[in-house]
């Protein structure tokens, strides 16, 4: 069991192990203040857009004056950047957030006597406190993408929340979304993508939200097996996670895939392996040796997992389709291919290095074009995001918000499907759903959203000063005339809605 | 899990069915009869009380069954009110995610009715009563298996059964319990048509008169879209086209709304005048002990779109009945010791706001039960969550309570309707009989 436990700990590898050895030591609160003019550099406009979910006040010109090479720096090196006190009282003040995986389920899981042939009332409880739970998830993704300073760490982890999407609620998966998030993603938002998918591959939620757990293998004393292959997740896996959907993945390699994948359940820890809520099953487990993508994975247990997920993650395929990905959701939909060329070639050089994948993004001369300016249309969620952000506000309670975020289409943690939100920008420019934007920026202006200050209060001048060069002249005098209306205007602006 | 969650869990769970029995033993307690219990079986022991002259044996009353002065009336909120803003469950962390612009702030100064629920602060003229333990609230209130379309949902209100899908039934159930309580002696008192009270032998139309109209709905904000489209027809390209595109579709069903809003207040006392109104009805009532049923129905509540929250529209409206219902108690100074009003819509709003800062038609509502015999001061009834699996359709408040279960004992403890003629009043209903305890 030597071998599995040393997979176990490669996997854990520490962050702090990939850190660039420059570490940055200016901090964005101390460079003063001064309001953003029309003559901001059209660089420092593109990389704040890009690399932040939108300026509040201040913002351009704290990123002006630290220049272009430190801004997207600091932001690549999220642990240089002080969180304010506010925003660790107000998740502190989120209960659930404070709980792994396993002490969820001990306090919000089903109570003992609630089993398959137990009290239904008491699984609709458990049910009950498992929405309340992933509400608190929502708010405390939304607190952080509202006031972090470490903004691109956040897109990140939105951007890996989608990518791994837990998809609908299933189950007690939606008790885990949070954990899932805090556990799974948030440690290897800019880290390796080995770490990354490893630590999704084997977080409880994914194991129960795309049938994982049920792929097994029963085997009667080493002989005669009964057969019970589970291979979603493994195909998800292959044409999603990792090769993606255009890969040289054939249905042999999904099948392999799979069975190298049985055995891994949800459950009570019984071997050092075992964490967090998972526990890997070896009499559930297909022993036999098996070819993935050409390569032969011997039969070693939980040690096949690990060297099926190297191999993913090394692949060539997983480097451009990943590399793509974060150019559409970074840049545009259809991303110039030189550019993702090297940064599919920095993902293989660095061994999936996924900060100096963005290096290589954001210190590309393509990426500062400016046939891309502007050029994006606002998710819900970096609409709402950038316009509390514009206003210089931190929510008291974002419980309001993230329903007013659902309303608009893009309920945190729900996508439909397990493809999450897809990182382009098409699908959020549907006839219905721009004057739902409207509707909600007048809301927010006029102070109908619980738990903010109106932006009325906050006014043009604030909103003017923070957007700066991203407002047309045109949008700054529609708002002047409008009155009460002003803020509204601007948060509802075609330009506002563009980045 | 916050203190506030925790509270809410653990007086949720007190809200139970068999609350609704006690309360509902209280009002039979107050009365002259001797109160036989709910449950059919239980009623062959106790009796059928001393209203019911005919005798034991004797299943054809030679006298009317009903108590002479005791009333009972029924005020329809009709476009469906929306239950989560009148009793606001507060205590709830769902209920600010599913009601972004719509929910009651803890703080907004309404009356706490316990078990996590606030009363809407534009109903301050209920709050006295409720301190006096004359208003009883009952959440999550309908009729299991009916509809949320305003013309099937009234039929269905009026013929007191859900299988009325839409046809005018033969008679009502108002019309019915008239005649099952004094038959052709009986009388009642009314101030709006309704096919609720069809069959009834004989009754009494106040003309409500002439008085305030309804405002129509707020729309969105005009001026907001003015400008703001006039910048996306600027920008123009594919942006642009498709906010035209949006802002078109958008308009178009807005004016349905508006339009669905304006029928489903017809033939209802609009609220703005009912604030008077109700103070009259009350007056008239009191001289008229001889009426055991009074209706009237009050229009407004089909808040589509602009509600508003602790103010605004739906504000305004519950400003208005709260007076009306206060004014019809006053109205009957000391008969109101006697009389019973409920009050209630035929049925409620989706638990999620939509689009248009309002809420659509939904199932569970809210009941309103007030006056002298009433044992109030608390909610009662179950109430179902706000959980996406508790919410019926996935989309509005699940009926945890039949308005029936609420009027049925009314009419036999009060009124003193025999409880085997319930049948008559109900067809196909079966009141509660869980014993205490059994339900959880």
């Amino acid at each position: 069991m030597a071998g599995i436990v040393q997979f176990h700990r490669s996997l854990w590898r520490p962050l702090s192990g990939i850190l660039p050895g420059v570490l940055l030591l200016c901090c964005l609160a101390s460079v003063p203040v001064r309001a953003a003019d029309s003559r901001a550099d059209p660089k420092i406009v593109q990389a704040v857009n890009r690399l932040t979910y939108g300026p509040g006040p201040g913002l351009l010109g704290q990123a002006e004056a630290m220049g272009l090479p430190a801004f997207i720096e600091s932001q690549l090196n999220p642990e240089t950047l002080a969180e304010p006190p506010g925003l660790t009282e107000a998740l502190a003040a989120l209960p659930s957030l404070q709980m792994d995986t396993v002490r969820l389920f001990r306090e919000y899981g089903p109570p003992a006597e609630a089993g398959r042939d137990g009290d239904p009332e008491a699984m609709r409880r458990t049910f009950d406190r498992a929405d309340v739970v992933a509400l608190e998830a929502a708010k405390a993704r939304l607190l952080r993408a509202i006031a972090s300073p470490r903004q691109l760490q956040e897109l990140m982890v939105d951007f890996w929340c989608e990518h791994f999407s837990l998809g609908a609620k299933k189950g007690l998966a939606h008790l885990w979304v949070g954990s899932f998030e805090r556990e799974a993603i948030r440690p290897y938002a800019m880290g390796r993508f080995l770490d990354l998918l490893a630590a999704t591959a084997m977080h409880p939620a994914m194991l129960i939200a795309r049938g994982n757990w049920k792929n097994v293998v029963h085997r009667d004393g080493g002989q005669g097996a009964r057969e019970a292959l589970e291979p979603t997740y493994a195909a998800l896996l292959l044409a999603h996670h990792t090769l993606g959907p255009g890969g040289p993945q054939k249905p042999a390699d999904t099948q392999a895939l799979a069975r190298i994948l049985t055995g891994w359940r949800v459950g009570a820890a019984r071997a050092d392996s075992d964490t967090g809520g998972f526990y890997f099953d070896v009499e559930l487990h297909d022993p036999s040796d098996k070819t993935l993508l050409g390569q032969t994975v011997k039969g070693t247990g939980l040690g096949e997992g690990a060297a099926a997920l190297r191999i993913l993650a090394e692949h060539p395929a997983t480097a451009r389709n990943i590399s793509r990905k974060l150019a559409v959701y970074f840049l545009t939909d259809d991303p110039p291919a030189g550019l993702v060329a090297s940064m599919a070639e920095t993902f293989g050089k660095t061994g999936g290095n996924i900060r100096e994948v963005l290096r290589t993004l954001f210190t590309n001369d393509a990426f500062f074009d400016a046939k891309y300016r502007g050029g994006r249309i606002k998710s819900p969620l970096r609409h709402i995001v950038s316009s509390v952000r514009a206003m210089g506000q931190t929510p008291t309670d974002a419980a309001a918000l993230a329903g007013a975020l659902a309303g608009l289409g893009q309920p945190l943690f729900a996508a439909d499907g397990p493809e999450g939100y897809l990182p382009g920008s098409a699908s959020w420019q549907k006839p219905e759903a721009l004057p739902r934007r409207v509707s909600f920026a007048g809301d927010l202006a006029a102070g109908r959203i619980a738990g903010l200050s109106p932006a009325a209060k906050v006014g043009v001048q604030t909103l003017t000063e923070a957007l700066g060069p991203e407002l047309s002249p045109a949008v700054g005098q529609a708002a002047a005339k409008a009155g009460d209306n002003g803020a509204g205007v601007i948060l509802a602006s075609p330009d506002f809605l563009r980045y | 899990m916050s203190a506030q969650t925790r509270e809410y869990g653990r007086v949720g769970g007190k809200v139970r069915r068999r609350d609704v029995l006690r309360w509902l033993a209280g009002i039979g307690a107050l009365g002259l009869v001797p109160g036989p219990a709910l449950a059919r079986k239980a009623g062959r022991s106790s009796g059928e009380g001393k209203a019911e002259a005919g005798g034991k044996g004797r299943e054809t009353a030679a006298k009317a069954p009903w108590r002479t002065g005791k009333q009972l009336v029924v005020v329809l909120l009709q476009g469906g009110p929306d239950g989560l803003s009148v009793a606001a469950p507060v205590a709830d962390p769902l209920y600010p995610f599913l009601r972004p612009t719509t929910a009651l702030p803890a703080d907004c100064g309404g009356v706490d009715l316990g078990s996590g629920f606030l009363l809407h602060p534009a109903l301050s003229a209920l709050a006295p009563l409720f301190a006096k333990k004359q208003l009883a609230v009952i959440p999550a209130c309908a009729m299991p298996g009916q509809g949320t379309s305003h013309g099937p949902a009234l039929a269905q209100f009026a013929a007191g059964t859900p299988t009325a899908q839409g046809k005018r039934s033969q008679s009502g159930w108002l019309g019915r319990l008239a005649l099952a309580l004094a038959g052709e002696r009986s009388q009642m008192l009314v101030a709006c048509q309704s096919d609720a009270y069809d069959g009834a032998p004989h009754y009494t139309m106040i003309a409500p008169g002439r008085g305030e109209s309804l405002p129509g709905l707020p729309v969105e904000d005009q001026a907001l879209f003015a400008a703001v489209g006039r910048l996306y027809g600027e920008t123009g390209g594919a942006l642009g086209k498709a906010f035209a595109a949006g802002r078109e579709d958008r308009q178009e069903v807005l004016a349905k709304l508006l339009e669905e809003s304006r029928r489903a207040a017809g033939g209802a006392i609009p609220a703005p005048h009912f604030a008077e109104f109700g103070q009259h009805f009350g007056r008239e009532l009191a001289k008229r002990r001889d009426a055991a049923l009074g209706f009237v129905s009050v229009g407004g509540f089909d808040t589509h779109s602009g509600q508003g929250a602790a103010k605004g529209y739906l504000a305004d409206r519950l400003r208005e009945t709260g007076q009306g219902l206060a004014g019809m108690l006053a109205g009957l100074g000391q008969a109101a010791e006697d009389t019973v009003i409920v009050a209630l819509g035929e049925f409620g709003r989706s638990a999620r706001e939509n689009a248009f800062g309002g809420t659509d038609n939904g199932l569970g509502g809210v009941m309103l039960v007030l006056g002298g015999p009433v044992v109030g001061g608390r909610i009662y009834g179950e109430w179902p969550g706000l959980a996406g699996h508790r919410l019926a359709g996935g989309r509005d408040v699940a009926v945890a309570t039949d308005w029936r279960d609420v009027i049925a004992p009314i009419a036999v403890r009060h009124l003193g309707l025999p409880e085997k003629k319930v049948g008559d009043v109900f067809p196909g209903f079966a009141p509660v009989s869980a014993p205490p305890g059994i339900v959880g």
